[in-house]
């Protein structure tokens, strides 16, 4: 053991010299990808996690007050109805088309098979992929792909957070989002 | 004097992975991948169910909620 660890100390700092701009390799672009995609199940986790909880305390709160099959009722707990329908993308049982959760899925889906087939292209082409003008092949568009359920995402919690569903200002999977698509220009 | 210590080491360094990368191109390609990113990259697209927002296969929590509060409701279907 004593012996072979120069021999890999060599290895290593020759190699790290001569990869000056592998801090930006296409594999470390690719693993970035995914680490992003997991940031983003964490957060759809997480959020649907608070909105459950939300909803229970409203409807346990509401039926304190009236009783249930009343229009007092579901005047009372309309406002954890709207967030949920917008969520889950379902009102009473039949889907909308409109839910962000079923969109994120989605697109989650197709962004992950999008990576899969961008490392296959890199693996095989690694020199092209390794030139600065690298061919859009290499890197893929899984971030156009995810963009528009992400910034529904974002909607939607600024939404759960003024009705007092959810809170950002300590979380930190939340920050992490914020930071990872600050390149993302959603429209609002 | 030093810095011509250094080249020789260097040189030797060089050497002695070119020659490892010509005896043992796997040892090669596994230091190299583990240097570019590589390794990670196709360990993260190994599992890429673990991205995937499936909540263990099922629907997640909140359209269970929901479905409890929708049926304790005079109008389900109200805007």
């Amino acid at each position: 053991m004593k012996n072979i660890r120069p021999l890999l100390a060599v290895a290593l700092a020759v190699s790290l010299a001569g990869c000056s701009g592998c801090s930006d390799t296409p594999y470390k672009r690719i693993a970035t990808a995914y680490h992003t995609l997991d940031l983003f199940k964490a957060l759809v986790e997480d959020f649907d996690g608070a909105v459950t909880k939300y909803a229970a305390a409203k409807q346990t709160e509401c039926l304190k007050t009236h009783r249930p099959k009343t229009k007092e009722f579901d005047a009372c707990v309309m406002p954890a109805v709207r967030l949920l329908r917008a969520w889950t993308g379902k009102k009473n049982g039949k889907p909308t088309g409109k839910g962000v959760l079923p969109a994120i899925q989605s697109t989650q889906r197709a962004a992950a098979i999008e990576l899969k087939a961008v490392l296959a292209y890199i693996k095989s082409h690694e020199a092209e992929c390794g030139k600065k003008d690298a061919p859009k092949n290499c890197t893929g568009d899984w971030q156009g792909l995810l963009k528009p359920s992400v910034c529904a995402l974002m909607e939607i919690i600024d939404r759960a957070v003024k009705l007092g569903a959810y809170d950002v200002t300590t979380n930190r999977t939340y920050l992490m989002v914020k930071a990872a698509i600050a390149g993302f220009t959603c429209n609002r | 004097m030093k810095g011509e210590r250094t080249m020789a080491a260097v040189n030797i360094g060089l050497l002695v992975f070119e020659t490892l990368a010509k005896l043992a191109p796997k040892l090669y390609d596994y230091v190299k991948s583990l240097i570019d990113g590589g390794a990670d990259a196709a360990e993260l697209a190994a599992k890429p169910v673990e991205v995937f927002v499936s909540f263990g296969g099922g629907d997640g929590k909140a359209i269970t909620i929901q479905q409890d509060i929708e049926s304790n409701m005079l109008d389900p279907d109200a805007e």
